[in-house]
């Protein structure tokens, strides 16, 4: 099935500004002389929604790509991030480091195991580097 | 005489030892980033910006405009021997690449790294002459004039980056709402915050910069299958006269053109480069060969993109109004480190300013100095093969988001955006507009309301003031023109030949 990529387009701004203009609305609106913290966004997303409507619009009249997606790497690279961040909280940076360099080097097509603790054990020293030379306050361990 | 005095005090400033040293580090560690494959000017800069934290101002300013022309010519040199630009030197891929497949590396390279001098000379003493008067004009403008150059800079921003205008429209309108969330200055209302106590301060600038341009882009390069480059290590780096001599002229135009089209709004390095590949193709004595690895297509192009980021820091400086997305974040860092860009920043810190203008001549020098004898060891970063590289720029982005706030909360907003920027590519919408609207989003809402008060809530404000009125109408022409434009194309669909440029910039940015 082929989904074509400016409708998705399209509608995904219709659909950021219906997120950020229904906020703005329930915020106090003032007059525009005096302008309360709702008005302007509520202002941007209706021109948000033009614009996205124009597009939604476009490709009525004009034919679409193909929208392509790529879930695989994406998804690794969020996934490694997302860990990072955990273990680094709960356990400390240097399992979050190994953990990160783990999952997002399997993305790539020639994945190896030696190789990615390879790679962490150098991103640890360079890690130790910034925190003892440079004084950044790094949880490493 | 008035200039030569006013830079002789700026190099008087940029000449001590510190603002050196701070500015042959920008300029070292701007080329090594920005020759990483993934990592544009963008990226570099905000991966590079908490270094600077700790800093005294004028060295933190000197650095940062060392790491942004680094970064640039980093980027040309990657775009020569690999073919990979991050969307700031397109052109060079053209001739670049094709004077590498041949086997003159070493020749590109030195003439890009002679041409970027050339430019980055005329660019600076246009910078140098151009902003004080520009800032006087300045001064005149009030809130409506601010509303009316913001949404000049985003249209002209949306003709140039993207295909078509309203996607380039629609991601400065996100990027303005994304600029909002946090608490609002005025009322002290929390907005868009969606309950998380780690926005209520705003998205951070890091975050953003680093998800969209840094890990949308590793995503973006993972995807595609890799190729190694034909470069094959050994470099004859000295041009013959002959060669030297067809260097000059191109170069020169170049630096007319990049000088002249860094200053418009919209305007900045990208397509400086090609109107001034336009220009060589067209009055160049060797412009049969342009294409096909001439010196011409690599002398002019580098030039352009060299003079076109200095005087792009004209409209920063004099005005407060950014006109791309790099200058944008350039704004923001030089807020970070507590100096607010326009009108009185010339006469409120003259020293920084002539100081930061004469390092840009100091740092012109450090590229030609440092690359030219030197490209061949910086070409050894290409040897590490890009499965160990882009985990490590992956845990570089974690470290420079974490460092701002020393937060590892931070890290979801950069994850999130990450995902999002990635979402956007395949989408076809270019990220870069997004920055700009989120930098000018709460300038544009500042000077909107004030605006408004001033005028009763009367939108006739905005024409009856005569500069802003101006602006408006150059806004309301352009529209016009893009829809005429429009309904022409349509009419002959198969009629897409003329328009060269902007498909391969669309492409590029794809």
């Amino acid at each position: 099935m082929t989904i074509n990529r400016d409708l998705v387009k399209g509608l995904s701004l219709l659909a950021i500004a219906l997120f950020f203009g229904l906020q703005a609305n329930s915020y106090p609106l003032g007059t525009l002389g005096r302008a309360g913290p709702g008005m302007f966004p509520l202002v941007v997303s209706a021109l948000l929604f033009l614009v996205g409507s124009a597009i939604v619009v476009r490709t009525r009249i004009v034919r679409g790509d193909r929208l392509e997606f790529k879930a695989r790497n994406i998804a690794l690279v969020a996934a490694g991030l997302l860990s990072f961040v955990l273990l680094s909280g709960y356990v400390n940076m240097l399992v979050g480091l190994t953990v990160m360099v783990l999952i997002s080097s399997y993305a790539a097509s020639d994945f190896k195991l030696s190789r990615a603790l390879a790679l962490s054990a150098v991103l640890a020293c360079v890690a130790l580097a910034m925190k003892l030379g440079l004084g950044l306050q790094l949880p490493l361990y | 005489m008035d200039m030569l005095s006013n830079l002789s005090f700026g190099f008087s400033h940029a000449l001590t030892l510190n603002n050196l040293l701070f500015c042959a580090a920008g300029c070292t560690i701007g080329t090594l980033v920005g020759l990483l494959p993934g990592l544009g000017p963008l990226a570099t800069i905000s991966l590079l910006l908490p270094l600077t934290y700790s800093l005294p101002t004028d060295g933190a300013l000197i650095m940062l405009a060392g790491i942004y022309y680094g970064a640039q010519y980093g980027d040309n040199v990657s775009a020569i021997t690999m073919r990979m630009p991050h969307a700031s030197s397109i052109v060079a891929c053209i001739d670049g690449y094709e004077m590498t497949l041949k086997g003159k590396t070493g020749l590109a390279l030195f003439t890009a790294g002679m041409s970027s001098f050339i430019g980055g000379t005329i660019a600076t003493i246009v910078l140098a002459s151009l902003a004080p008067p520009l800032s006087q004009v300045a001064l005149m403008f009030g809130p409506t004039e601010y509303c009316a150059l913001v949404l000049l800079g985003f249209l002209c921003v949306s003709l140039v980056t993207t295909g078509s205008v309203l996607d380039g429209l629609a991601m400065c309108l996100v990027g303005v709402l994304l600029g909002l969330v946090g608490t609002d200055v005025n009322t002290g209302t929390l907005r868009f915050t969606v309950g998380l106590p780690s926005l209520y301060d705003g998205i951070s600038l890091v975050s953003l910069s680093l998800g969209c341009f840094g890990i949308a882009e590793i995503t973006k390069n993972l995807d595609k299958d890799r190729q190694a480059s034909p470069f094959r290590g050994t470099i004859k780096l000295m041009p013959n006269w002959t060669e030297f001599k067809r260097i000059i002229p191109s170069a020169l135009r170049g630096s007319a053109a990049g000088s002249l089209l860094g200053l418009l709004p919209g305007g900045g390095p990208v397509i400086a480069q090609f109107a001034a590949y336009a220009v060589d193709k067209k009055f160049s004595k060797y412009r049969d060969e342009i294409g096909q690895g001439a010196i011409e297509g690599v002398a002019g192009q580098a030039a352009a993109d060299e003079a076109a980021a200095r005087t792009s820091f004209i409209p920063l400086m004099s005005i407060g109004i950014p006109e791309n997305a790099v200058m944008a974040l350039m704004m923001a860092a030089f807020i970070i480190n507590g100096i607010k860009p326009g009108p009185t920043m010339i006469t409120d810190h003259p020293d920084l300013f002539w100081g930061l203008v004469a390092s840009m001549w100091i740092g012109n020098l450090f590229l030609v100095v440092l690359n030219v004898p030197l490209v061949r060891y910086w070409l050894t970063v290409f040897r590490i093969p890009y499965t160990a590289l882009f985990p490590s720029i992956l845990f570089f982005c974690c470290v420079g988001t974490y460092s701002v706030n020393n937060s590892l909360e931070d890290i979801y907003t950069t994850a999130f955006f990450g995902v999002l920027g990635y979402i956007f590519f395949r989408l076809s919408l270019d990220p870069a507009p997004l920055m700009l609207g989120f930098i000018l989003g709460p300038i544009l809402e500042e000077n909107f309301r004030r605006a408004m008060l001033l005028s009763h809530g009367s939108f006739a404000t905005f024409v009856e003031h005569p500069i802003s009125g101006a602006i408006l109408g150059v806004v309301a022409l352009i529209f016009a023109w893009q829809i005429w434009a429009g309904f022409l194309t349509r009419r002959q669909p198969d009629k897409e030949s003329g328009d060269e440029p902007r498909g391969a910039i669309r492409g590029a940015a794809r």
